[in-house]
């Protein structure tokens, strides 16, 4: 088992044997976890995966859903329909369903899922970039390192 | 040379960063009601955060992740907003009382009205959260918080009989004057106050702020096995001085410059002005720390970018997050919520909030698959269970011992 | 359809009795592996178990984790834990969240992934 360290936020032990006929149990290994991307700036957390099932009944991992769309339905009752509730109302769609990263994108599954993208293009960093647009620029000094 | 420099560095600021406004108050108003006979709570508190600190840090080191974002993994997005909401809660609440104290002691020195003092505090407080490098803000308010030795100095120069007051811890009992279930209130209020669940949310945060990699495990423990007992120590001191001056004079704290009468007592005016440095330092640290973990804690559960490693710019949500909670701190203390009372119960409801902090720490410190092979040895999780059986039982009595001696009274 | 849909859902054998709820779900990692990129994961089992909370620690499938205590506690919650693959499902309602197993399906003792 190798330990490997890139950057904070990220690294850790890997869950499993190495690539090609690895498994894992995905409630323990994948949901919940903490995506981060290519840069090694975190983007949320795996809140569901998307399932697709093939015509030989095989069912397969298709993408990583995150975001208010997908953990809402995992949250208990009201608590749950209102998330989704105020998720729509913010998207505008009839059917926004939930913000998808294909899982081609993901590099390593470790502790972590890395992406082999940004984080600007994952749909969720809407938020993100509202409120740094909104709120943080509008302060002196946030682009500067802390000194 | 350097390095141990550095080492030193992390240890004094491990002590002087120990203390915070709700071990100032509850040590001191334990003492003046109880002399030395909950003295053992403090003994057991600060192992207790001993053991689960190194754990908190070890995972930090080796993983590179923290507590709380570990938590949801471990929990589930259900359990783990609860937890969430109760570490918001009791954190929030600590945070408060935290930036209460700093304008409670800024009042001691300029003597204006601590509630003109709120707002400026807040705002300090938070320039520092936006600006300040976490190693220099550690750094600094750790070390000014080492001033709080003056209360050594007290106790020593107070010349009490040892042994009496060894006798005193050795064999507790419950005072005349007290009853019983005021005892035990207490002894939860004390336990709270030295095991309060932001310290480890901020030690693994800030080892992961400090890019703690296997290397940094040695330096990490020390600060833990050393520069804790030593802090636990100031806490100690700050009873004793409690039981040696107030406590024959009858005089129950409940404001912070009863706290520091028997500095005034023992080392005079100088000594005063130490120790009102002190309190500073560590109200103003611990409001930092307080503040930067409801950060965390929010930001790791949804898996927002957090920390100060990074530019505001970077991080834009934890940092509304750390906005929002100074300006929230800030409204609630002027609503002219008496801050020391703010304090009594922060650290009552610390211990509510403990198993569900420790509990997730246990697991993953335990987990094979991050920890490779430093996971939990025997010791470490035998002291691990102990004391997770101790929170849940100090959380299952604490609120019927809070609603049964009405706070303590 | 989501892991959602599958966690927490009924699981019945054939003859509509009870087997207990989806807890987790196996991936198996299938097709050739690009550099950089994972190739893709299928399902291959689901761990069924009478009780639901618990099932992410792990202890029901690691023998040695500790502490003693908690392994001890969550090992007897999930006692009645079994396995089955994929392909012993026969039928899985999404909306009524309930799949219904085959009827010479096999079930096995928990294993470490």
């Amino acid at each position: 088992m190798s330990r490997r360290r890139n950057e904070p936020g990220g690294p850790g032990g890997r869950a499993g044997a190495t690539a090609g006929g690895r498994r894992m149990d995905a409630a323990l290994r994948l949901l919940d976890h903490q995506l981060v991307d290519r840069d090694g700036r975190l983007c949320g957390k795996v809140d569901d995966l998307e399932l697709e099932r093939r015509d030989d009944g095989t069912l397969v991992v298709t993408a990583i859903l995150t975001g208010p769309g997908a953990l809402g339905p995992r949250l208990p009752g009201v608590l749950g329909r209102a998330t989704v509730a105020v998720w729509r109302r913010l998207h505008g769609d009839a059917e926004p369903g939930a913000s998808r990263i294909p899982f081609e994108r993901v590099a390593e599954i470790d502790s972590a899922v890395r992406l082999t993208m940004s984080r600007a293009e994952v749909p969720t960093h809407g938020l993100e970039r509202w409120a740094r647009e909104n709120v943080v620029e509008k302060l002196p000094g946030a682009g500067r390192a802390p000194e | 040379m350097k390095r141990l420099l550095s080492v030193a560095l992390g240890v004094l600021t491990a002590i002087g960063g120990f203390v915070d406004i709700g071990d100032l108050v509850t040590n001191a108003l334990v003492g003046a009601r109880f002399g030395l006979s909950l003295a053992w709570v403090v003994v057991v508190g600060v192992l207790g955060i001993i053991v689960f600190a190194e754990m908190s840090g070890r995972v930090a080191a080796i993983t590179g992740r923290a507590t709380f974002d570990l938590v949801r993994e471990r929990l589930g997005p259900r359990a783990g907003l609860l937890n969430l909401a109760g570490s918001m809660a009791v954190t929030g609440l600590t945070f408060v009382a935290e930036i209460g104290g700093v304008a409670l002691a800024l009042e001691l020195v300029s003597s204006v009205n601590y509630l003109l003092l709120v707002p400026f505090t807040g705002l300090a407080v938070w320039l520092v959260l936006w600006r300040v490098r976490f190693s220099l803000l550690e750094n600094v308010f750790g070390l000014l918080g080492l001033a709080l030795l003056v209360f050594a100095v007290a106790v020593w120069r107070l010349g009490p009989d040892w042994s009496s007051l060894l006798d005193q811890a050795t064999h507790p009992s419950v005072p005349g004057s007290e009853g019983v279930p005021t005892y035990w209130y207490y002894a939860v209020a004390l336990f709270g106050a030295a095991m309060t669940p932001y310290e480890v949310f901020f030690f693994s945060s800030g080892g992961v702020e400090e890019k703690w990699t296997e290397k940094d495990l040695g330096t990490s423990r020390l600060n833990v096995f050393v520069g804790f007992p030593l802090g636990g120590l100031l806490s100690f001191a700050i009873a004793i001085s409690a039981a040696l001056v107030l406590l024959p004079a009858g005089i129950e704290v409940d404001t912070l410059g009863q706290v520091g009468l028997p500095v005034s007592e023992a080392v005079g005016r100088v000594g005063i002005a130490i120790a009102l440095l002190g309190f500073f330092a560590a109200t103003f640290g611990a409001a930092c720390e307080t503040g930067l973990s409801v950060g965390y804690s929010v930001s790791q559960y949804f898996g927002w970018q957090w920390g100060k490693y990074v530019r505001p710019r970077e991080a834009a949500l934890f940092h509304v997050v750390l906005l929002l909670s100074t300006i929230a701190g800030v409204a609630t203390l002027l609503t002219t919520v008496d801050p020391i009372k703010v304090t009594e119960y922060s650290v009552v409801f610390s211990a509510v909030a403990l198993p569900l902090t420790y509990f997730p720490i246990l697991v993953v410190a335990n987990d094979p698959d991050y920890m490779g092979e430093k996971v939990n040895g025997r010791l470490a999780n035998g002291l691990g269970q102990v004391y997770l059986v101790l929170v849940t039982l100090a959380a299952l009595a604490a609120i019927p011992l809070m609603l049964l001696t009405k706070a303590g009274q | 359809m989501r892991l959602n849909d599958l966690l927490g859902a009924d699981v019945v054998d054939a003859a509509g009795e009870p087997v207990g709820r989806v807890t987790d779900v196996r991936l198996a990692q299938t097709g050739p592996v690009g550099s950089g990129v994972l190739a893709r994961f299928v399902v291959e089992s689901l761990l069924v178990s009478p009780h639901h909370a618990g099932s992410l620690f792990g202890y029901e499938r690691r023998h040695d984790q500790g502490p003693m205590l908690l392994r001890a506690v969550v090992r007897l919650m999930h006692r009645r834990a079994v396995m089955v693959r994929w392909d012993a499902v026969d039928e899985w309602d999404v909306d009524a969240r309930r799949i219904t197993l085959t009827r010479d399906h096999d079930r096995h003792p928990p294993e470490v992934a």
